[in-house]
């Protein structure tokens, strides 16, 4: 067990986790949040893109239980305080990857989440603001 | 000498008076008109006594008496005026001596008075249960000058109980108070604290010392892609 929690899972996370039907795929996940605990930059930076929404700051994993598929499934979330100094991951959403809707939830999640931590809006903040600006 | 009986020269016995007096019916009077009421001199019956009629003190005896007034009147005559009397005035007084003895009145009162009767009689029995919902209205915190609002429902006729009016409006109120029950009840819930990933896998009923194990071995039962 961690010294101190390095992953926290949002109430609505939780939702999407437990909404996953197949016990396999919750493993996954769990697994995926474990990878996550142990690399807070285990997924790839998002942006922000039209159809997304402005997820700055974000991160993405896809995830599955082990098949010859691709995975199926997206987790989504972002480091706090900020991507130059990540003390934690926040687990914003958990969805299916065929369709963006793990994308629209976090979006919804992202910026209320933000002034939950006492943080501005990514609207309000440029990408060096972030700590996302490439070096 | 016959005494009796006696005679007189014209042959008719002298003990008794030639005409005798009969009961005393007298002349039926022109009935005098004054604000609506007609007055009938002659309210005798054959047998010289006055017909007594009770006093009325309220609606219910006043309508026993416009319906049974007409015995009173024992001359056709007499009928005939006060029944014309009636149907031009709707309502008229039948006096003797300065004292009502019936009143008559014309079909068209009648109904109205009927009407008016069976409508006091529905606002009496109605009168207990307003009391009731008044009571629970206040109870349930409803201004009493709401509460009142909706119970009196002013026609073009006038004024009206409404109990349906005013039970719906008690009905909402109660609802009102079920949902802000209901509230407060939400507002005492703990609210959802962010999970860690101990709990996640706990409520999932995982084992995460396992998991970890397994990603730690580079054997989780997962599949990742990071683009």
């Amino acid at each position: 067990m961690s010294a101190y929690n390095r992953v926290y899972v949002l109430p609505a996370a939780r939702t999407d986790i437990k909404g996953l039907g197949d016990p396999g795929v919750r493993k996954a996940v769990v697994s995926a949040l474990v990878e996550i605990e142990r690399n807070l930059e285990f997924g790839p930076l998002l942006e922000a893109r039209g159809s997304t929404g402005d997820l700055r700051g974000c991160r993405k994993v896809y995830v599955d239980k082990p098949t010859d598929q691709k995975p199926r499934f997206r987790v989504v979330y972002w480091c706090a305080p900020s991507e130059r100094r990540p003390r934690q991951a926040r687990i914003l959403a958990v969805g299916a990857r065929a369709e963006l809707g793990a994308y629209q939830l976090a979006a919804d999640r992202y910026n209320a989440d933000r002034l939950a931590q006492g943080l501005l809006p990514v609207e309000d903040l440029d990408d060096r603001s972030l700590g996302v600006e490439p070096e | 000498m016959a005494l009796w009986p006696f005679r007189r020269p014209s042959g008719a016995p002298a003990c008794f008076p030639t005409t005798r007096p009969g009961p005393a019916l007298g002349k039926i009077s022109a009935p005098h008109r004054h604000h609506g009421t007609v007055v009938l001199d002659n309210m005798l019956t054959n047998t010289g006594k006055a017909r007594i009629v009770k006093p009325m003190t309220n609606l219910a005896q006043l309508l026993s008496t416009v319906q049974s007034s007409e015995f009173a009147l024992d001359s056709s005559k007499l009928r005939g005026t006060a029944t014309k009397r009636a149907d031009t005035e709707g309502l008229v007084k039948i006096a003797k001596y300065n004292r009502t003895v019936g009143y008559l009145a014309s079909p068209a009162v009648v109904e109205e008075l009927v009407g008016a009767a069976d409508e006091l009689a529905q606002t009496r029995r109605e009168l207990p249960l307003a009391g009731t919902l008044l009571s629970t209205a206040l109870r349930l915190g409803i201004d009493p000058e709401t509460a009142v609002q909706a119970l009196v429902a002013n026609r073009e006729d006038g004024a009206h109980i409404d109990l349906a009016n005013l039970a719906s409006l008690i009905e909402t109120a109660a609802d009102n108070l079920d949902a802000a029950a209901v509230a407060r009840q939400r507002l005492q819930m703990p609210a959802d604290q962010d999970l860690t990933l101990e709990e996640v896998a706990s409520e999932l009923g995982l084992d995460l010392a396992e998991i970890r194990a397994n990603v730690n071995a580079g054997s989780a039962a997962a599949q990742y892609a990071t683009s």
